[in-house]
Order: structure tokens, then sequence, then C-alpha cells
């Protein structure tokens, strides 16, 4: 057979396939379901969006108000905590990234002790944690869940149907018709998937406040892409275990299961894995390795440095700015690595919880969109250097006034002794988020991108193998 | 007849393949989160025990009444190893004063890591919704279309088996199966919680653990109900298992979190920031209060103090040492300004409980929208019973307000805000003629501040009320559930009736 002779072959079965999946009756109820479902998303996301974007732009204004205010004198700029909120991006209609659940508030400082960021949301108390119902949450769960329903018996019933030997006696190929079938699955689910996202685009871009860029689309179809690629490998996943099974319940039973296992088991249980391999210090450990850390520097410093003799511009107090300054450091180093061990207690996690495809997904689709945990470390990294350019500047500004004692420390006195004149705040604007590119995006995610690829060749290959020697009778 | 068809059910059921699986993953999945829940459970304990020796200590301290703000904390419920309920999320300890009411609980869990609230976090309560109402749907899915996939069933029947006996003995199979691996992982559970020491049931617990055995098998018992329904009006068992697993996936995983987000929408709540804005303005208003009155009895001379602590903004005053007008001058601020931040706090308290009412309105409803799944309906039901429900720390709340109503009382019945003993404990002998002020020597004043604060002793607060909290009893818990147990029954009632009409009219061809 010419391979053009072989690719129709595989497209007549396609066709085939399509046309039986569309009239079965579990295609009804998929079909049905997902469209409801797209539609209910696209309505609710609309309506907390407003809420989420009005709350923003009320502390967002505020804190740039506080930030204009602190311009006026150089040490107050120093001296003040200026206050970071991140943005709801409205890209997340696709995904989150679960930003309701990640802190939104940064503390941007030039000296002192650091605060770690915190949630200061909307946040209800009484109200179990729950997921937003957004694309990847429809895709990742109920999508997969569609493909399996429809891929289950696709060779297991053919061969109950007795149709199986009859196709093969016609000198088709093996191959073919597994591709043929594969093909089928995939046409059948993005039938009600592209509906659905259409339904769900024309809900969300109505709306008056979500607005895409460019970028936003290029990025919303990478997405798309990459949820073909995921719900590619349930459609194996369902080829191999038909495939390797005899009869269609228990093709279907063993898909479930395996379902089950990826989609459920796997992402709710990565927290306590986690936690059990990897403990994070308790609280107040760390509040007293923090005192006895920074007590260890006041320790080393003569006793005039714990003076204040009540004139701020007392040339002695170099010596009480250095010891302040050094005690800070060293509650920062003690405070930066409770943060770090909190991060890589959640890397643990996802390291865990990437044991199911649903969630190697999902940290594809969080650094392709810019959201979620990745934009989170992409914060407190651009904050971190942020902070330093600003005490920077500060020290180079005051380096020019001659009133100033140039002793910078988080102090009080130190407002009226360092620099007093003010700064124009467009020369050192207020900390903005860089958005990530759309290369970083997949830069970060190749790693993941690469290991959906493979899953699916293995079970392409586990499914070719086994179907090669698919006993038909 | 029924036991016999039971007893086969049971014996053919724990045999299956799938029965072990899921079963197995329920046991590691307990058997782990009971462990890092006890752990939790444990640090809370420890840290609860230490707080109310520290609070008890530094109650103990206390010189003047100014200074008298009692912390009380909340216990931790032993029972939020099987549910966690709010109980991470809901903070430990409050100070109790006249100058605020009690609104929110401050200190969080010990361990708790804020970043990994992007993974949902588990307990033996989810397991048990989750994977035992999928057990139920697996054992259940082909109870009867399978039985006339492979012609037993028309075979039983010609037996002159009456067909309720067979649905009967079918379902009691099934219950008794799933009963057994409840109380397997249960005992499996409690073991595990068990091998840590510090961790004590009383009697009463064992009852509540009991209580959530039963319920557990009621909400198990309603989805093996609502799938023998769906098996009894399908052909297959692939489409019977298709729809009970599409069921499944709406009730247990969608809906949930459907109804919390839908909740979010229909009845939004309002940022805390506006909230906090509307608090500082009533603090303004208070403040601007007493700094006139202030203005108006300050003292000619000013006010000068020997030995003092004193922290205007929340009102704490202890003085050891200072001039007559001095000290008059306190003694008429607290007169003027103890009871006006009685009534502002009031006011706040009163802001800040519409707040909070707004957002139980908000979880309220979100539960009322998410009682169509029976998960929702048992997890609701298990919290109440395990203590770790917005019911029970709304109690908390409640009766930290009381507590305050009653220090208010203690400290008026005692006349304390008109009293010098509000800032100072040594009475009279602390004050100093104001002409004498300016001509003592440094050596003279350091020997009496030395004096007085020989002189200076902890109050006696023998009398003062006490703070004492105890968990809602079972009957009060049970109330609370009653409407969730109610709808689960219901829910087994109907889909009994349901499956019981249409196996009498299946046709088993």
């Amino acid at each position: 057979m010419t391979p053009t002779g072989e690719g129709s072959m595989i497209w007549s079965i396609t066709k085939k396939e399509i046309r039986n999946n569309l009239l079965s009756f579990r295609f009804y109820i998929t079909f049905v379901s997902v469209i409801v479902l797209f539609l209910v998303a696209g309505f609710l996301f609309v309506g907390n969006y407003q809420g989420e974007l009005s709350d923003y732009s009320r502390d967002r204004n505020k804190s740039l108000k506080k930030y204009h205010e602190s311009c006026k004198k150089l040490a107050d700029l120093a001296l003040d905590e200026h206050l970071f909120y991140t943005k709801p991006k409205s890209i997340s209609f696709v995904s989150d990234g679960k930003q309701g659940s990640l802190p939104n508030l940064f503390y941007v400082e030039a000296v002192g002790r650091e605060s770690l960021p915190i949630n200061k949301g909307r946040f209800n108390l009484f109200l179990p944690d729950f997921a937003h119902l957004n694309w990847l949450y429809l895709i990742g769960i109920v999508l997969s869940f569609v493909v399996l329903v429809i891929s289950y018996d696709a060779i297991t019933g053919e061969k109950e149907k007795g149709t199986l030997g009859l196709v093969l006696s016609n000198s088709v190929n093996r191959h073919s018709i597994l591709l043929g079938k594969y093909l089928g699955i995939l046409f059948t689910v993005l039938i009600p998937l592209i509906v659905g996202i259409l339904l769900n685009l024309i809900i969300v871009t109505s709306s008056p406040l979500v607005s895409l860029q460019g970028s936003d689309w290029v990025r919303i179809l990478i997405v798309f892409i990459l949820s073909l690629i995921y719900l590619s490998f349930f459609a194996f996943i369902g080829l191999f275990i038909s495939s390797r099974t005899s009869s269609s319940v228990a093709s279907l039973v063993l898909s479930l299961l395996i379902w089950v296992f990826f989609v459920v088991i796997v992402p709710n249980s990565a927290s306590i894995f986690s936690r059990q391999i990897f403990q994070v210090p308790k609280k107040n450990e760390v509040e007293e390795r923090t005192h006895a850390a920074s007590w260890s520097v006041w320790e080393r410093y003569p006793p005039e440095a714990r003076s204040y003799w009540g004139d701020p511009f007392d040339p002695r107090l170099k010596l009480r700015t250095e010891a302040i300054n050094e005690s800070d450091r060293a509650y920062n180093e003690v405070m930066e690595d409770y943060q770090r061990r909190l991060i890589n207690q959640v890397g643990l996690a996802k390291n865990i919880a990437k044991i199911s495809p649903l969630f190697v997904y999902e940290s594809i689709a969080w650094s392709i969109l810019d959201v979620g945990f990745t934009r989170f470390l992409k914060l407190v990294r651009q904050i971190k250097r942020y902070e330093e350019s600003l005490l920077r500047f500060i020290k180079e500004r005051d380096a020019k006034d001659e009133k100033s004692m140039h002793f910078l420390c988080d102090e009080w006195w130190v407002r009226e002794s360092f620099s007093q004149q003010s700064i124009d705040p467009n020369i050192f604007p207020m900390f903005e988020e860089k958005p990530a590119s759309l290369g970083d995006g997949i830069r970060g995610a190749l790693w993941d991108i690469m290991i959906l690829v493979l899953l699916n060749i293995v079970f392409f290959a586990g499914a070719y193998v086994s179907f090669l020697r698919y006993d038909v009778r | 007849m029924i036991t016999t068809i039971a007893k086969h059910e049971f014996l053919s059921n724990v045999k299956t393949f799938r029965f072990i699986v899921v079963f197995v993953v329920a046991i590691v999945l307990i058997g782990l989160s009971a462990h890092i829940l006890t752990r939790d459970y444990v640090d809370r304990l420890q840290d609860y025990r230490a707080a109310v020796r520290e609070h008890k200590g530094e109650l103990e301290k206390v010189r003047v009444y100014s200074m008298l703000r009692p912390k009380i904390d909340r216990p931790p419920s032993v029972l939020s190893i099987f549910c966690k309920g709010i109980e991470d999320r809901v903070g430990t300890t409050v100070e109790i004063s006249h100058r605020h009411v009690p609104v929110e609980l401050t200190g969080e869990a010990a361990r708790e890591n804020p970043y990994l609230k992007i993974f949902p976090s588990i307990d033996m309560s989810w397991v048990i919704a989750v994977f035992f109402g999928l057990l139920a749907l697996l054992l259940s899915y082909d109870s009867i279309s399978g039985e006339k996939e492979r012609g037993t069933l028309g075979l039983m029947l010609s037996n002159a088996v009456p067909r309720h006996r067979v649905i009967l003995g079918k379902y009691l199979g099934g219950i008794f199966t799933l009963f057994f691996a409840l109380v397997v992982s249960f005992i499996f559970g409690f073991l595990v919680i068990k091998m840590h020491p510090l961790v004590t049931f009383t009697k009463d617990d064992i009852l509540r653990i009991l209580l959530i055995l039963l319920i557990s098998l009621i909400y198990v018992s309603a989805f093996y109900l609502i799938s023998a329904f769906i098996s009894s009006r399908t052909k297959s068992s692939a489409i019977s298992l298709i729809l009970c697993l599409f069921t499944w996936i709406f009730l247990v995983i969608i809906f949930p979190n459907l109804s919390m987000y839908i909740a979010q929408r229909i009845r939004p709540i309002e940022s805390k920031a506006v909230v906090d804005e509307q608090v500082k303005a009533l603090e303004d208003e208070r403040r601007e209060k007493v700094k006139e009155f202030h203005d108006k009895i300050i003292p000619a001379r000013g006010i000068a103090y020997w030995g003092a602590s004193v922290d205007w903004d929340r009102g704490i005053f202890r003085i050891e040492g200072a001039t007559r007008s001095t000290f008059e001058y306190h003694r008429k601020l607290a007169q003027f300004e103890e009871p006006l931040s009685i009534e502002y706090a009031d006011k706040i308290g009163s802001t800040y409980h519409d707040y909070y009412r707004k957002l139980e309105g908000q979880a309220r409803l979100g539960e009322q929208i998410s009682s169509i799944s029976p998960l929702s309906l048992y997890l609701g039901a298990v919290s109440s019973i395990s203590n770790t429900d917005a019911k029970t720390y709304d109690k908390f709340m409640k009766e930290a307000k009381g507590y305050r109503r009653q220090l208010i009382s203690y400290l008026q019945t005692k006349n304390t805000f008109g009293s010098y003993r509000w800032f100072c404990n040594i009475g009279e002998k602390g004050m100093v003629p104001d002409e004498v002020w300016g001509s003592l020597t440094h050596e003279r004043a350091r020997e009496l501040l030395n004096k007085w604060r020989a002189d200076s002793k902890p109050l006696n607060l023998s009398d003062m009320p006490r703070f004492n909290f105890n968990f809602p009893s079972v009957g009060e818990g049970l109330k609370t559930s009653l409407i969730s147990i109610g709808l689960l029954v219901f829910v087994n009632i109907l889909f009994f009736t349901l499956t019981f009409v249409s196996f009498l009219r299946y046709d088993v061809r």
C-alpha cells in the first residue's frame, strides 16, 4: 500500500470513529456537561474578577499615594515600607495558578528587617478551600475523564462486536487502525472542548474589564496546544489499556482507576507527603533564632552602641548604626533561610505532584501564563533586586547632601539626621512587576514539556506494541 | 435467603481487584494523613499549654488595673485529626480588654507553610468521603446490570427467589463490605494516632468517633444506593459505570468547588480593608474626644512622672511616682476615657460583627448550594461532631465576648476607673507635692523610687472572673449537624425506593 493510500486509510478510520462517537450516548452527556461547565465558569469569572480588580485598584492607589508622600523626604523613602499588591490578571480565566491562596501583598523596604509577603484578599475563613473553575481545571479533570470514557473500548469493543477481525482481514495495517482510532478520539474530544472554550471566551472578552494583549492570545494558544498534548496522553492510556485487556468493562475500570490515581490521589496527597519528608521549623523556633542571631551581633559591640544620647546628629551614632544594620542583616539571614525552607517544601510537593501528568500540565501552563507560584517566585526575586537598587539610589543621593549625617539604619532618629531632600518619584518610581516574557515562560517549562511529550511517546509505544500483538479473537 | 445472598455478595466483593486497589489506597492515605495531622495536633496542643501557662504567669504579675488584660486561648480539638475543618485557619489567642471587643484570634498553626496552600491538604474525613464514595460506587455499579450480563440474574430469579429479597440481600452484602472496610480503616487510623503518647481520648471523644463512623456509613450507603439505582436503570454495566463515575466526579470533585465559587459570586464580601477604614474613623473620633478632654484638664505645670510605663494608644498606665496634679489628671482622664472607650469598643465591635456575619452568610450560602453533594453534607456533619466547624468557633468567640462583659463589670464594681488604683497600686504614697518636685535631688528621687517599688505588690485577683471554655457537647454537635445527617438519610431512602421500584420492573433478559 502506498503512503498516500495509508494516509487515506487512517483518515477514513478516523472519520468513521468520529461518526460513531458522535452518535453515542456518552458523547451527549459529556458534550452537554462540558459546555455547561465552560459557560458557568465564564460567568463566575467575570463577576469575581470585577471584585478583585476594584480591591486592587483601591489598594494600589493608596500605596502609590503613600509612596509619593515618602518621596518628599529621602529619609522617609529609606525608612518607610512600601506596599506592593499583585495585580489580578485578566488571563486567569485560563488558569489563576491558585493565586487566591498565595500572598498578594509584598513589603518593599530599603533598610531594616524584612517582612514576609502575606495574603490580604477577600479571604473568608469560614469558607472551605476550593479551586476556581477555569480552563485548566475543566480540561485537567473533566476532559481527561471524557477522553478515557471515549477511548476505553476502542479496541476491546471492536473485538467484542467481532468487527476487529473483520477489519484486519481486509489487509488494513494494524498501525493504521491504531492511529485512526487515536485521531478519532482526539477529534471527538476537540468538539466539546472548542465549543466550550469559544463560548467561555465570548463571555469573558465581552466584559469591559478584561483586556487581552496580543501576547496573551499567543499564550492562550500555547496552553490550548498543551491541553491537546495532555489529553492525547490520556487517549494513549485508554488505547494502551484497551489493547492489554480482553473485556471492555475491565478496560474501563482499569483506566478509571488510573485516572483517579493521577487526577485525584497524587495532587491531593502531594502536600502530606512533602510535609512528611521535609519539615519546616516551627514559627516560635524561627523567632528564637532571629533573636539569638541579632543578639549575638549586639554582644560583639561595645555598650556605647546600645545607647542613644537624645541627639540624632550625634556623631557617636555611627557605631550604633553599624550595629543595627548588622543585627538586621543577621535577622534577615535567618528569615531568608526560613523562607527558603518554606519554598523548598513547596518545591518538593511540586515534584511529588509531578508524578501526575495533570500537575505537569498545570505547572507548564502556570509558567507560560506567568501566574501562580512561578509568578510568586519571580516577584520575590524582582523585589529583592529592586530593594537593592533602591538602597543604592538612596545612598547615592544622600552622599551628595551635606546636611545629612549619612547614618542609615532602621530607627526613628534617622528620619531627622538623614537627608531631608525631596525626590521626584518619576526618577525612582515605585516597584512595578515586570511580566515574564513568553520566552522565559517556555524556557522555565521546558523540562515539564519534555516530560509530557515523553509520556505520550511511551504510552504510544506501549499501545502500539500491545496492539500489534493483540489477539483479535 | 437474604443472608445467603448478602454473604455471597460480601465474599465476591472483597476478592475483586477494584475493591483491593481502592481500599489499599485509602488505608495508605488515612495512615499518612492521620500521622501528619496528629503531629499538627500535638504541636498545637503543646503551644496551647505553653500559652496558657504563660498567660497565667502574666496575670500574676499585673500591678495596676489598667494593665488587666487577660489573654485567653482556644484549646485544640483532638478530633481535628479526623476532620480539621476551620481549625488551622482561625488562630488561637485573643486579649480580653474593656477597650476591644474580641473579634478575631491571633496566632497561627506553628508549622503552617502559607505557600503550601496551593496544594489541597487532606484529612481522614476527606479520604473517607472521596475513596469510600468511590468504593461504594465500584461495588454497586454492576450489582444489577453485571448479573444480567453474566446471565446469573435470570437464573437466580427463576429459582423462586422474590425480587425484593435479591435486592435487599445485595444491598446488605454491599453495605457490610463497606462497613468492614470502614471499621478496618478507623481502627488503623486510631492506632496510628495512638502511637503518639501525647494524644489522649476521653470517653466523650470515643463516642464522637463512633458517631463519625456511623455518619460515614450513612454517607457511603448513599453512594452505594445512587449507583445501584443507576445500575438498575441501565442495560450494560459499562454505561452504568460511566454514569456512576460521572455522578461521582460531579458530586465529589466539581460540585463542592463550584458551589463555593458560586457563593462568592452571588454574595460577595467586601475587602477587610474597607472595614478597617471604618474602624479607624471611629478610633480617630474617640481619640479626638479624649484629646479635647485632656486639653481641659491638663495641669498648669504639665505632667511629670518618676517611674512610669505608659502606652497612650493601648491605654496602659503604670505610674510609680508623680506629682499630685499628675495623679489627679490621670484619675480624671481614666474616669472620662475608659467608659468612653468601652462605648467605642462596642461600636467597633458591632462593625466587625456585621463583617463577620457577612462572611458567615457567604459560607452558609456555599454550604446550602453544596448540599446537593453528599460529600459536603458528610464533611459538614463530621466537622460539627469533631468540634472543628464554624459553630464551635462562634461559640468560643461569643463566650470571649461574654467574658469581656464580666471583666468590665468586675472593673466597674471595684470602681477602678475613677480611682488611683487604675494606674498606681501604692495609692497616695506615690504622690509628691507639686512644689517639692523641682527641688528633689537625684539621689533622693532614686531612694523614693526604690521604696515605692518595694511597696508595690501584684493585684489580688482571686475574685476576678476566670475564662473557661467547654467544647459543645455531643448533643449540641448532633443538633448542628441534624439537617445534614437528615438529608443524607433522605438520600438513602429516596434512592433505596427508586432502586427497589426499578428493580421490580427490571428486564432480566
